[in-house]
């Protein structure tokens, strides 16, 4: 009986387990089919697509936009890394935080020059917060991110000290103010100067690849076989001279404070090659203020005045209806044709042709032209458009505009259009195009095309070499192109242009000076120019200089305001290789350098008096008076010009001697 | 089986010590142009013409003269 319950038991015990894992197989079964059925009626695909999406990526391998170079080969534009910082206050330790905050925020407080109390409370605050990611400071370059990555704290890295760098490719230009404008950019979409025209070279081609990831923030590359590679974008060396853009850029912003003038242009170009070796636009973006935004010289045409006087006398000296023994009466300097009148500074009489030209006579090139051409203005106009003045320039900047020069079929035409056109009214034309013309006088009568592209290159090799396009092969005849070059030479010698000369240099040019926007009440508005070549006698630049709407009250003619920019560009552009000076200036006798160098005089302190110093050299003074045991103060450079104390006053050792030098 | 993973993990670390060499590659490209932009800039004669106004020194505004020397003295040669 016993036994048979001992039995019973031990089978209930069994059967329990054995009923246990049976419920427990059935759930499993149960879990399994249904499972089963809920994957058969799941979009496999979905959860194939999560799994990949999440582990696989195709990465775009980033092509390197090309550089942007100055024809010496320097560097205008280039992609440069910017950091920015984040802070993860919750992987900071207590005790890595509470010991080193005051060093940290001293040196941060150092570097931006705010106070350390400022940090310090922004950063209590946002470790209370637990903020992972705290912005600290955005766009950081190297230098910065050099001295921030070492400061206290930070220098511990991202996993203890919070320091978390996102470094992001930003497109810089080399020199931050000069050339901004010209340089342009090529940013969301939006495209200007030489970054813009030029982006179908500069962008490259992006590449692609698969990636797995082999944690959360690595991928490594899979299918190498697949992996399609970027093509860098090519490197574009413009026609820019740095130098040459900086002397000007100094130049016209120097001259445009001065006059407190709304904008200004400068164009230097290579005369043989035509090719750009400065291009200057300056605008007035509050008083003293100017920055170089908007490229006034292709993009504006104006009504240029008196410097289109030479495209005017050149047509009529081609024709040979002029020359140089050509003289014409200005009488007064007021002359009345078609009911309008043209009028001069001041009367002269009889004015050769170089005289029209030197003194900018509105009433002698009027008389002139109209004289050969009135009947048949369709022969002067016919040589400007030989010469390309009625044409849209194609050049490889965009937004040149065309020029518009009102002509016989154009009602606005009548009997006193001619003679407007003459001295460079009724005629919108671009500063680019003026200078071409201007060039083109310079090359002899060759008239060559405006060119930015120096070259293109690729991995070190020369894809494009620019070459000089001629547009015009003879714009006049040599002896008119000999005339106006005597004409324009003789304006900078004795015209309105004498301010600037020097003999050191000989240069070439015509002033304009032109009122604008005159049809509207109020005060006068100006345009001050000047366009010349220099040295006259083998052209290698021809240079433009516009300023637009200096305060009349200082000054507003061409003479003046624009003319000084041309002379300081010509001047600096070959400072260090002075030109050969006319001969009959040269000296031609024998020195004696022993007598041009003025001996060093010594002086000496006698019964403790203060000797005279006053017209002596100071640097050979001020050696031998400190060498006596005086401490010399001074100022200034050159010859001695006051001293004190005064000769005769006594003096002791130590004592402190003041010198005013002067050359 | 091993093998396989071992070999696996070496192109990882391999791969991470690429990324870090790709990324100092970049730090560098950049330091080496932000030299070059502050060697541009230094060089410009309106940056130095402000730097050497402090000693008193100006720019030339004109073009200097070219000097023709001949000298006359027995202790040097014609030029």
């Amino acid at each position: 009986m016993q036994k048979q319950n001992e039995y019973d038991n031990k089978r209930k015990k069994t059967l329990r387990w054995g009923y246990l894992f049976a419920v427990v197989a059935l759930c499993v079964f149960v879990l399994f089919i249904g499972r089963i059925i809920v994957l058969q009626n799941t979009n496999v695909q979905e959860i194939k697509d999560d799994y990949i999406n999440n582990n696989y990526r195709t990465a775009t391998l980033k092509a390197a936009r090309g550089n942007l170079y100055a024809s010496d080969g320097s560097i205008l534009a280039t992609t440069v890394m910017r950091y920015d910082i984040f802070l993860d206050f919750k992987t900071m330790k207590d005790t890595v935080y509470t010991n080193n905050i005051g060093a940290l925020t001293d040196s941060l407080s150092k570097m931006f020059g705010k106070p350390r109390a400022e940090f310090r409370k922004r950063f209590d605050e946002q470790r209370k917060k637990e903020n992972q990611y705290y912005s600290l400071v955005r766009g950081l370059d190297f230098d910065e991110y050099d001295r921030i990555r070492k400061f206290p704290i930070f220098k511990k890295g991202k996993n203890k000290g919070g320091f978390i760098v996102d470094r992001n490719y930003k497109r810089e230009l080399a020199t931050s103010e000069i050339g901004s404008g010209t340089i342009g950019m090529d940013k969301n979409g939006l495209k200007s100067g030489l970054e813009g025209a030029f982006s179908k070279y500069l962008t490259g081609t992006d590449g692609k690849r698969l990636e797995q990831r082999i944690n959360s923030s690595q991928w490594k590359p899979i299918d190498y076989w697949k992996v399609k590679e970027p093509i860098d974008g090519q490197d574009v060396y413009t026609t820019l001279d740095l130098r040459i853009q900086d002397i000007a850029h100094s130049a016209l912003e120097k001259q445009l404070i001065h006059f407190e003038a709304k904008h200004g242009t400068v164009i230097v170009m290579e005369v043989e090659t035509g090719k750009v070796r400065a291009l200057v636009n300056l605008r007035q973006t509050e008083p003293g203020v100017y920055e170089d935004a908007y490229n006034y010289a292709i993009k504006d045409n104006i009504e240029p005045g008196s410097t289109f006087k030479t495209i005017s006398l050149l047509a009529a000296m081609d024709d040979g209806f002029i020359d140089e023994k050509t003289t014409v009466n200005v009488g007064n300097g007021v002359w009345v044709y078609a009911k309008q009148r043209i009028s001069d500074d001041h009367g002269g009489g009889a004015y050769e042709i170089s005289d029209v030209l030197a003194k900018s006579s509105n009433v002698g090139t009027a008389k002139l032209i109209t004289k050969y051409y009135a009947d048949k203005p369709q022969i002067f106009l016919d040589h400007l458009r030989r010469w390309k003045l009625f044409d849209k320039m194609e050049i490889e900047l965009p937004g040149i505009t065309k020029p518009k020069i009102v002509t016989p079929d154009n009602k606005r035409w009548n009997a006193a259009t001619l003679a407007s056109i003459s001295y460079g009214y009724s005629t919108n034309i671009n500063l680019l195009q003026l200078t071409t013309f201007y060039n083109g006088v310079a090359n002899k009568g060759r008239m060559v095309k405006p060119l930015f592209i120096d070259k293109i290159m690729k991995d070190g090799k020369t894809i494009f070499e620019a070459k000089e396009e001629v547009i015009v092969k003879k714009m006049a005849s040599e002896k008119a192109i000999q005339m106006m070059t005597s004409a324009l030479t003789k304006a900078v010698e004795k015209g309105t242009a004498r301010s600037i000369f020097t003999p050191n240099l000989k240069m070439a040019g015509k002033t304009g000076t032109a009122r604008f926007e005159y049809w509207l009440p109020g005060p006068r508005k100006y345009r001050a120019s000047f366009a010349g070549f220099y040295p006259a006698d083998k052209p290698k630049y021809t240079c433009y200089v516009m300023i637009s709407e200096p305060n009349t009250s200082i000054g507003f003619y061409g003479s003046t305001v624009a003319a000084p920019v041309f002379k300081e560009i010509a001047g600096k552009t070959f400072l260090k290789t002075p030109q050969n000076i006319e001969k009959e200036m040269l000296v031609d006798k024998k020195v004696n350098l022993n007598k041009m160098v003025e001996p060093n005089v010594k002086i000496a302190v006698k019964n403790k008096q203060m000797p005279s110093v006053v017209g002596l050299i100071g640097k050979n003074i001020i050696p031998q008076l400190e060498n006596l045991g005086y401490r010399v103060d001074y100022k200034g450079v050159g010859r001695i010009k006051e001293q004190f104390p005064l000769e005769g006053t006594t003096i002791s050792k130590n004592q402190r001697i003041y010198l005013s030098l002067q050359n | 089986m091993m093998v396989m993973i071992y070999s696996n993990h070496l192109v990882n670390k391999k791969i991470e010590i690429v990324n870090a060499l790709k990324e100092e590659t970049e730090e560098y490209k950049s330091r080496n142009a932000y030299a070059q932009s502050k060697l541009i800039k230094v060089k410009m004669e309106s940056e130095l013409g402000k730097e050497v106004a402090a000693d008193s020194l100006m720019t030339l505004e004109s073009h200097p003269h070219k000097l023709l020397i001949k000298l006359d003295s027995t202790d040097a040669k014609a030029k």
